[in-house]
């Protein structure tokens, strides 16, 4: 047709018709032909129908999608709203059963007093162990020793034990935290005196016969690691003070202006 | 009056059978019926001109809509996307735009 285009755009622009159509054919059409543009107009048709049908069937699928998304978080919402009434209220339970409950009966203090809910103090024995390395061997010292001593004096018959005078209850911990050793979180030093209240006698003898006591007899003849048993007449132990788990929540404060 | 039954036909068809489009074609249909509207729109100009040959139409029918795919796939296969798509989309733009205009020239004189 025209070569004058400048760019590529004004190119396509002036050719826009095929130049076939350009082209001059002598004979007419044939039937078949014909037929063929009929066929080649309804593939048109088609794939825009199907295109559309399709765009319209996805839609759903993405609503439906939302809506599943949406009724979720409603759900959730509503376990959510149910359970903080529930702890609601098993709080005022819990406050109720506390104030109705009779702190003179013996088997209360009995629990207090295994709790660590109570000031206790009577006989008892205390066990000393005194590291002499720092290495994590045998003549160390470890949370993990501290733990079995206690668990081994509750065995025993222990009612109330202290480690370095904090006073051991349901929610206490004896870790290691860096290189110090924490009881109720709070960083104990050597030499750890595991003190515990009850039968000192039967402890003490259990203590001494028990596999435990054998084997720190044996480790501290062979490391030199200080391990001490005393059977003590008199000894006191203070109420854990935070004896019972605490709910704590973020709370606005109101920024004056 | 052959090619306004074939897209009575299509239609029906389409909405009769609604065919699901395989998730592997869907990338292609768009660029298809861009490509197949510009030789539709090609055709409508040349039977304005009395230039319309049913030949030249049901080729450059197949052949656009065969070539647009082939640059989709292509595009995918290169790892650009989209972008060749685009391409293809902005050519047969100009072209059907282009057609368009001359219809209207045409038919409005303007």
């Amino acid at each position: 047709m025209v070569d004058r285009a400048e760019g590529l755009l004004d190119q396509i622009a002036e050719q826009a018709l095929d130049d076939d159509y350009y082209l001059v054919r002598p004979d007419p059409p044939s039937r078949g032909e014909r037929l063929l543009t009929g066929v080649a107009a309804a593939c048109f048709a088609l794939m825009i129908t199907v295109a559309a049908v399709q765009t319209q069937s996805d839609r759903p699928a993405t609503e439906r999608q939302q809506q599943a998304l949406a009724d979720d978080v409603q759900r959730r919402q509503e376990t959510q709203a149910q359970r903080t009434k529930q702890v609601a209220e098993l709080t005022s339970d819990v406050s109720r059963l506390t104030a109705s409950a009779d702190r003179t009966d013996p088997a209360m203090q009995a629990l207090l007093a295994r709790t660590g809910g109570a000031a206790v103090r009577g006989p008892g024995i205390t066990v000393t162990l005194t590291p002499v390395a720092d290495d994590g061997g045998q003549g160390d010292v470890d949370d993990a020793d501290l733990r079995e001593f206690t668990n081994a004096l509750w065995f025993l018959g222990a009612e109330a034990i202290s480690v370095n005078g904090r006073r051991l209850g349901t929610l206490s911990s004896i870790r290691t935290a860096g290189s110090a050793i924490t009881v109720n979180y709070d960083s104990i030093s050597p030499p750890y005196v595991i003190a515990a209240i009850g039968d000192r006698d039967a402890m003490d003898e259990r203590l001494a016969a028990s596999r435990l006591g054998k084997y720190w007899d044996a480790r501290a003849e062979r490391s030199g690691v200080g391990y001490d048993v005393r059977s003590v007449s008199d000894l006191r132990m203070d109420e854990l003070a935070d004896a019972r788990l605490r709910v704590s929540h973020a709370t606005v404060m109101e920024v004056a202006k | 009056m052959i090619p306004v039954i074939g897209l009575i036909v299509g239609v029906g068809l389409g909405l009769w059978f609604q065919p699901e489009v395989p998730e592997s074609l869907r990338p292609y249909l768009p660029i298809a019926i861009i490509a197949a509207l510009d030789a539709v729109v090609g055709a409508l100009r040349a039977l304005g001109e009395r230039r319309f040959d049913d030949r030249v139409f049901v080729i450059s029918f197949v052949s656009n809509v065969l070539i647009a795919a082939f640059m989709v796939f292509l595009g995918d296969q290169l790892g650009v996307g989209s972008q060749l798509s685009t391409g293809v989309v902005v050519v047969l733009g100009i072209r059907i735009f282009a057609n368009a205009a001359a219809i209207r020239r045409r038919i409005f004189r303007a």
